[in-house]
């Protein structure tokens, strides 16, 4: 979007297109876990409910609080970035994946214990879903993780400064989409 | 930069201008090797092409699977010619060489995901709107040139995997294109077990590179247009290309939530989609039952309704850049023809109820859906009306490009209007599963989309390939194909009212359907002499590429911006960016002087400094 | 709250957003252990308290507050589909009524495309 008065630079305009590219993207992830959440919400109603199991509450809320606070390292990470801070940058990434790896080891837990108790996803159609969703969202924490090392390790490279540090707003964005996704599921799922 | 073989003269014209040139060169050089010019390109042309070559070769594999089950259906039970004698017993034939029923239900389903997913929409959006976009809006490239190179390579492996599951222990998907459960999910049901995984994970490959593909037009339509090129001046190909890539950026991930959802289903023995109590012969299945099939239909559908709106918005873009061009006339209603479009892009996820009339679902949504299907008819009227306003006068140049257009309008109406029969509920629940509804949407994917792809490969040819198309071919090959497409789908119609069901291997089994074989032979036959016919197009293609004669720079004398371009196009596009002065239609305007065009990026006779005010508007 | 370069926001933001976040955790599953007279009622009341961190999320941490139309029509877009899928998709399942019922409107379809068949 060109005005012949003002013309941006090629690192602002650049960076206009990837988080406009990164908004479509997250547009088209809401979509995918629209066709979840739809179907959930579908289905428990038309049983009025009865589907309904019992989760392990506080690991969920343990979660939640992980993920909150990865989101604000990430938003902290975004920030050094900016300010061309590199070593801040690394730190807050390091701490972002750390946070994401305790949140897939409390994850694994767990599904360690439902499967100790016989509980699969074939098992109810509660737990078919429970599995479903998280599992995808699992899918995308990890993904979000291999995107935060490779981050990490072009930080370390020195690629990123005041000027330049697209990758990491729009990484940024979306960790934060996956939060978001977390910040829905645990209550659909765990509260109500 | 200019020790480069590729040396560019950048011209600035102003500050502005230089600003937005020299970026643009930043954004990669030439590429050198083989491995870089060929396999993973940064260049849309080459990536264009490389979607073009694949979807065509996918077109003859898929039109091939036509082929066959046109052959069951005209000679139940006789042995296939040449193949069926060498392949008995194997794949989808029979001990004694004819079609079996399984694999006619894997051949009607494939044929079916090959030619939507495989070849039209890698077709008209990815080959056509990677090459058209950027030359279009007056930019170098994509947004993203590696998503684009990704994109690509994420769609080669998901065809060959699709063709893959043919080889594979019972064979390839087989409960129809739209996979409805309990069929297509429960393991023993259908006649496909791993066969059935691997589609859908091809499909889930391809829906990815969809969503990318999607994306990267939305950013480079929005984002990068020359000075100049206002929404308002965009060619209505790109319009299309602009509302089709909404579509796929936001309807393609239902297509791969569901699939994943099946594919628990199949792999997991949950029961989204399987009803209590399910039973195959006499035998429980293993998934405890709970689920509901309607849901999948829902999620399916709003997926799959969108899908065939990508299906013929480019090529409603490439009939109307083509029409203007050969009519020597602007297009009637440019306005119009975007606001139509745009009220598509919205309605369109409102009605995709209209393919579950029988499914059992609740009839009051079956009235809230044919009241929205109705609604959505008029924007597609206003288009054809606007297209014939266009012809209206018109001073036509019936070349090949011309008539594969005028085809597309033509076919259009026919499909369209057999499109309004189904959306009112009381005569679908007549005509749902029948050949009125093949009828229909080969009428609109064949007739409309494809004649219109013709067209743009006819007419975009000189730009692509730096020489023509064979003209008689061409006229020849639109004549035989616009004669046998008819011969063989028009009677379908009648079939269909005559209650002929689809998907149906054996219709010996039906004494009421007995009258009407000799009409199936003969759209066998019809359909055979028009798969005959596509050798001519091919042939003209394949020859015209390495010996066609050499094109001019505008053969056509258009006014869109990719004739400004050298032929064959330079990989960066542009000498220098162009800045457009006007709308794509000015045909036969009085600006245009002695002649009947005058292009976008022609300066204004007043001079350049009078149109400022123009450009700046953006 | 500290503001940076003008009209981004600052570190000091963020931590009041993530500490107004943990809040409204503390407070959603308190809530979840209290059973409301209507079931109901505890949906609601945890939908909206997720719908109020998610604004937060989306308007701070990912600077939707801050960015232009483009993005934010491209945000309430998506959004909005997801109502209308949830929305038709319950109508249709809600509808579905006792087993009576829809038969017999099987049994009115069948009836008429059978006719149509003779």
């Amino acid at each position: 979007m060109e005005n012949s008065a003002q013309a941006l630079s090629f690192h602002e305009e650049r960076r206009e297109h990837r988080l406009f590219g990164m908004w479509l993207f997250l547009a088209s992830e809401v979509m995918f876990f629209t066709a979840f959440f739809a179907a959930y919400i579908v289905i428990r109603s038309a049983s009025n409910g009865s589907i309904m199991q019992p989760l392990d509450k506080v690991m969920g809320a343990i979660n939640t609080t992980v993920l909150i606070t990865s989101s604000l390292t990430m938003a902290l990470g975004v920030l050094a970035s900016k300010k061309g801070d590199r070593k801040a940058l690394m730190n807050w990434l390091a701490i972002t994946f750390i946070l994401a790896c305790v949140f897939l080891v409390i994850k694994f837990f767990e599904y360690g214990a439902h499967f100790s108790e016989g509980v699969y996803p074939k098992s109810d159609i509660f737990h078919a879903f429970y599995f479903l969703i998280t599992g995808f969202h699992g899918i995308h924490v990890l993904g979000g993780m291999v995107t935060l090392a490779i981050l990490w390790f072009r930080a370390k490279a020195g690629h990123f400064n005041t000027e330049f540090n697209d990758p990491i707003e729009t990484a940024g964005l979306y960790w934060h989409f996956v939060d978001l996704v977390w910040i829905f599921l645990y209550p659909a799922l765990y509260l109500i | 930069m200019s020790d480069t073989p590729n040396t560019i003269e950048v011209l600035p014209h102003s500050a502005a201008e230089s600003a937005h040139e020299s970026h643009e060169e930043h954004l990669h050089p030439a590429p050198e090797g083989f491995f870089r010019n060929y396999v993973w390109s940064y260049d849309h042309k080459v990536v264009s092409k490389q979607y073009l070559w694949t979807s065509l070769i996918f077109m003859i594999l898929g039109g091939g699977l036509a082929m066959l089950l046109r052959w069951q259906i005209a000679y139940p039970f006789k042995t296939v010619p040449v193949l069926g004698a060498l392949l008995k017993g194997t794949y989808f034939f029979a001990a004694d060489g004819s079609v079996s029923a399984e694999g006619y239900l894997q051949l009607g389903t494939m044929h079916g995901l090959v030619m939507v997913f495989f070849v039209i929409i890698p077709l008209i959006v990815a080959a056509f709107g990677n090459f058209l976009i950027p030359l279009h809006i007056g930019a170098r490239d994509v947004a993203f040139p590696f998503l684009n190179a990704l994109s690509y390579w994420l769609y080669l492996p998901a065809g060959l995997l699709m063709f893959a599951a043919f080889f594979v222990d019972k064979g390839a998907a087989a409960a129809g294109w739209t996979g409805y459960p309990p069929l297509s999910d429960l393991a023993g049901a259908s006649s496909a077990g791993l066969g059935m995984n691997l589609v859908l994970l091809a499909l889930f490959l391809a829906g990815f590179s969809s969503i990318l593909g999607g994306l990267n037009f939305i950013v480079t339509i929005v984002k990068m247009r020359a000075p100049g090129m206002t929404y308002s001046r965009l060619p209505l190909t790109t319009w299309g290309q602009l509302i089709t890539a909404v579509f796929q950026v936001i309807a393609t991930p239902m297509l791969a939530a569901g699939g994943s959802v099946l594919l628990f289903d199949r792999l997991f023995d949950t029961s989204f989609f399987v009803p209590a109590g399910s039973v195959i012969g006499s035998t429980p299945v293993p998934n405890t039952g709970g689920g509901y099939p309607l849901l999948w239909q829902h999620i399916f559908w709003f997926y799959a309704h969108p899908a065939v709106y990508i299906l013929i918005l480019p090529s409603m873009g490439f009939a109307s850049d083509l029409l203007a061009t050969f009519s020597r006339k602007p297009i009637f209603g440019y306005k119009a023809m975007v606001l139509s479009m745009t009220s598509i892009m919205g309605l369109g996820f409102m009605v995709w109820g209209h393919h579950m009339f029988m499914s059992g679902m609740n009839p009051i949504m079956g009235m809230a859906f044919t009241v929205s299907t109705i609604f959505i008819a008029l924007p597609s009227g206003v288009k054809v009306f606007n297209w014939l306003g266009t012809l209206w006068g018109a001073n036509m140049k019936l070349d090949s490009p011309m008539l594969y257009a005028l085809t597309f309008v033509s076919m259009f109406i026919i499909g369209g209007l057999s499109g309004v029969f189904m959306a009112s509920t009381p005569v679908d629940i007549y005509i749902h599963d029948t050949y009125y509804i093949i009828a229909h949407f080969h009428y609109v994917v064949f007739g409309a989309t494809l004649f219109g792809s013709f067209g743009g490969l006819t007419y975009w040819f000189p730009k692509m390939f730096g020489r023509m198309m064979n003209e008689k071919l061409a006229k020849l090959h639109w004549l035989l194909t616009f004669i046998f497409f008819n011969a063989a789908f028009f009677p379908m119609h009648f079939l269909g009212e005559a209650g002929h069901m689809r998907r149906l291997a054996t219709s010996t089994e039906y004494q009421f359907l007995n009258s009407m074989a000799p009409w199936n032979e003969f759209i066998s036959k019809m359909a055979f002499l028009l798969g005959t016919a596509q050798l001519i197009f091919m042939f003209n293609f394949i020859y015209s590429v390495f010996y066609g004669k050499k094109a001019a720079q505008n053969p056509w004398e258009a006014n869109t911006l990719e004739w400004t371009a050298e032929t064959p196009v330079p990989h960066y596009n542009f000498k220098k960016i162009p800045t457009v002065y006007r709308g794509p239609y000015e045909y036969s305007s009085e600006e245009a002087g002695d002649k009947d065009w005058i292009s976008q990026a022609a300066p204004p006779a007043g001079g350049v400094l009078a149109a400022k005010h123009k450009v700046s508007a953006h | 709250m500290s503001k940076e370069g003008g009209h981004e926001m600052g570190w000091g933001g963020y931590y009041l957003i993530f500490n107004v976040l943990i809040l409204l955790t503390i407070l959603t599953v308190s809530i979840s252990y209290v059973t409301f007279v209507n079931h109901a009622g505890n949906i609601i009341a945890a939908m909206t308290v997720a719908t109020i961190k998610a604004t937060l999320v989306v308007l701070f941490f990912m600077h939707q507050k801050y960015e232009g139309k483009l993005n934010r029509f491209t945000a309430i877009f998506a959004l909005s589909l997801f109502g209308l899928a949830v929305l038709v998709f319950c109508c249709d399942f809600i509808f579905l009524g006792t087993y009576d019922q829809s038969h017999q409107v099987g049994k009115l379809l069948a009836h008429a495309h059978h006719a149509g068949h003779e």
